[in-house]
């Protein structure tokens, strides 16, 4: 069985290799990388995975370093280094898919929420070479923390961002530039944010009272349920539950 | 819509938005704080808290926009990288019970971070895990993909099945 290369290179042969692929059409070098995509190989099966779901254009794995157990790594079959080179309907097809696992993660892992996560080159996180979609079970006190600081970014600068972003945006999906809104004297609200370890504590707190709320309510109409006894392993994430959660204010 | 989603407010125009793309059922805003100048959100119109609630049809929809949007930023941000990233459920991080796709540009050294410490599984639990999900997984594969309403500038065909059904109510009538 045929293996991916994976000897150590000598420093000259490093040079040359940049330089090889300096020169390379983009044609090329999708090829190129093709031939030493580690999930290409996967994908052929040249080499082994966990495959939990497959069809014509995608591959679902699980991840053999995972975030948590149940990480799942979803894969378009054709190599794209990222997702803006991938046709659209690829992408449809790959996003219902994403959709539909992080549905089986809630249903079979007693998982409460789940993550997808996407990177776009080296900055954002991205490993590998072969663009793909993370879904992530999570639970609570999962040890995963991810951190997205909000930013104060002036008026002026949101401003010419959204107009270079808009113009570009309606040529290629076909909608009129939207115009600015005026009105002067209401600021745009920040919208409430991503979880970061300095406001988790104050979600939690916020979200617990509403959670017992939930449960009692549930209690109420089904007696015979007993929620508190049943051992936390037991409790199969209901989806309804965990919008619920969400929803009350 | 819900009257105290913050999101169906600014959908409804009752709170201003930096608005850079919009139609019929989808709406795109930048996030006024955040993680970086650029970062936006990908919103369905319709109310739905979490991701399982919002259509197929919709999602590719919404993930399309995304990716457009990822691709802008690149080209006119001259962004290193983007991040696509859906927090679905509280312990996922949302906070919004409003369903929505974040795109970030990103830069080296931008004190975001979207890393996981990689956790140990044995063989045993990861075989477990494997073959929970495919047990589900084998239900999956047909996908909602058919549009109840018209949303983008794509026509579609009229619809075959209501014009056989026509035929057949037709043919039954013709029977003494």
């Amino acid at each position: 069985m045929e293996q991916p290369p994976q000897q150590q290179m000598t420093p000259e042969q490093m040079e040359a290799l940049k330089e090889k692929i300096k020169n390379m059409s983009p044609e090329e070098l999708r090829e190129f990388q093709k031939k030493q995509c580690i999930f290409c190989h996967i994908i052929s099966g040249k080499v082994q995975a966990k495959k939990v779901y497959e069809d014509s254009k995608t591959l679902a794995i699980l991840d053999i370093n995972p975030a948590n157990p149940g990480h799942i790594l979803l894969l378009p079959k054709e190599h794209y280094a990222i997702f803006p080179q991938m046709p659209d309907e690829e992408l449809d097809h790959i996003s219902m898919v994403a959709k539909a696992l992080s549905n089986a993660v809630l249903k079979t892992l007693e998982a409460t929420g789940t993550n997808i996560v996407i990177a776009n080159g080296p900055a954002a996180g991205q490993k590998a070479q072969h663009s793909m979609v993370h879904i992530i079970p999570r639970k609570e006190e999962d040890n995963i923390k991810f951190e997205l600081p909000q930013k104060t970014i002036a008026e002026n600068e949101l401003e010419t961002i959204r107009k270079k972003l808009s113009e570009r945006l309606s040529s290629m999906l076909g909608k009129k530039e939207l115009k600015e809104e005026i009105r002067e004297e209401i600021k745009p609200v920040p919208i409430p944010k991503i979880t970061t370890p300095q406001n988790k504590i104050e979600t939690v707190k916020k979200i617990e009272p509403k959670n017992k709320i939930a449960e009692h309510k549930e209690e109420e109409k089904k007696p015979k349920k007993q929620k508190e006894t049943k051992p936390a392993k037991e409790k199969k994430a209901d989806l309804d539950d965990i919008a619920r959660v969400l929803g009350i204010k | 819509m819900t009257e105290d989603c913050i999101l169906c407010s600014i959908i409804e125009g009752k709170i201003p938005s930096k608005k850079v793309y919009e139609d019929d059922d989808s709406l795109a805003i930048l996030d006024v704080n955040g993680s970086n100048p650029g970062h936006c959100f990908v919103i369905p119109k319709q109310h739905y808290p979490i991701l399982e609630q919002v259509p197929d049809f919709q999602i590719a929809k919404l993930f399309g926009i995304a990716n457009k949007i990822s691709t802008v930023i690149f080209e006119a941000l001259k962004a290193e990288g983007t991040n696509v990233f859906v927090t679905n459920g509280v312990t996922a991080g949302q906070t919004v019970a409003h369903f929505m796709i974040n795109v970030i540009p990103r830069s080296s050294n931008d004190k975001i971070n979207l890393q996981w410490q990689p956790k140990q599984l044995d063989e045993e639990e990861m075989s477990t895990i494997e073959l929970k999900l495919k047990e589900e997984a084998k239900n999956m594969g047909v996908f909602q993909t058919k549009k109840t309403f018209e949303t983008r500038t794509i026509k579609k065909e009229p619809e075959r099945i209501s014009g056989e059904e026509n035929y057949l109510i037709k043919q039954l009538r013709k029977i003494p």
